[in-house]
């Protein structure tokens, strides 16, 4: 793996670290060995995540349904109503924002601009994506996570 | 005083975490209004009686860069005290978002503590002591 892509991948895990713990309370645990990981399947929510400077890219979060659920209570609290879908999907795409803006805060100069587009939020089987640059897997808890970027290339 | 906040998010996750962390910050009688985007939250400024905007940067219609250059160049809003709540952010654009007029930065993932300081500044200024 180049430098460049290792202190991508390193930003990006510190990123998702901070978020998960902040968000949700929850330690997570990165797998380094991606024949470890159960892909998260369609029964998904997910969220894609436009970065439009200072490099184009995308960032991807995966959800099981079942984690996003526990997520909704962790950031809801004790409510009487348990959260639907649409919150749910709100959750797991605030979640990918903040992520990201701890990733590039970390990985950009302090005198460079970054700015981020509008996320694209939904459930089930992911739009189709462009080649996958980085992917980084998590649990938490019993559940596999997997965050993932599409934009430039690092092994050059 | 700070007696009712509008809070301008498009993410009703981040409008609830921003809510709640005001209210834990010790502001428990504040009251809130809602806005999803710049365009909503600037025609509510204007309608209500608003002592505090809190904004994030980045939302459809009318982002929060916008939205506060609209604030500060309106004669009746220019003095509404505005905090800028944002994941995208490091010290250039926080340097050019308080030049633009925002009272302060407070970087995602927030937390109480993170708005407690940022509100506990703007009471200390003259015009709310």
């Amino acid at each position: 793996m180049s430098e460049a892509k290792s202190r991508f991948k390193e930003e990006l895990t510190s990123a998702i670290s901070k978020t998960m713990e902040n968000m949700t309370f929850e330690d997570v645990t990165f797998i380094d060995d991606q024949e470890d990981v159960e892909p998260v399947d369609k029964n998904k929510y997910w969220a894609i995540l436009p970065i439009e400077e200072p490099f184009k890219g995308e960032l991807v979060l995966e959800v099981p349904k079942e984690c996003g659920k526990n997520f909704a209570l962790e950031v809801f609290g004790d409510i009487d109503v348990a959260p639907g879908d649409e919150a749910i999907e709100d959750i797991v795409a605030e979640m990918l924002n903040t992520v990201t803006g701890g990733f590039l805060k970390g990985l950009v100069s302090k005198d460079e601009t970054f700015h981020l587009g509008l996320p694209q939020k939904g459930q089930g089987e992911l739009p189709p994506l462009d080649e996958i640059n980085v992917s980084v897997y998590l649990t938490v808890g019993e559940h596999s996570l997997c965050v993932r970027y599409i934009g430039n290339d690092f092994s050059e | 005083m700070i007696e009712t906040i509008l809070v301008a998010d498009d993410s009703s996750t981040a409008r609830m975490i921003i809510k709640r962390c005001i209210e834990i910050a010790g502001f428990m009688n504040a009251s809130f209004i809602e806005a999803t985007d710049g365009k909503e939250a600037l025609q509510l400024a204007k309608e209500n009686k608003v002592d505090l905007l809190i904004t994030d940067l980045n939302m459809p219609n009318m982002d929060g860069q916008t939205l506060m250059k609209h604030v500060k160049a309106s004669p009746r809003l220019h003095d509404l005290p505005v905090v800028v709540i944002s994941s995208a952010s490091n010290k250039k654009i926080e340097t050019e978002l308080i030049e633009n007029g925002a009272f302060a930065v407070v970087n995602k993932p927030i937390t109480p503590a993170s708005v407690a300081k940022a509100l506990d500044n703007l009471l200390q200024q003259d015009q709310w002591g």
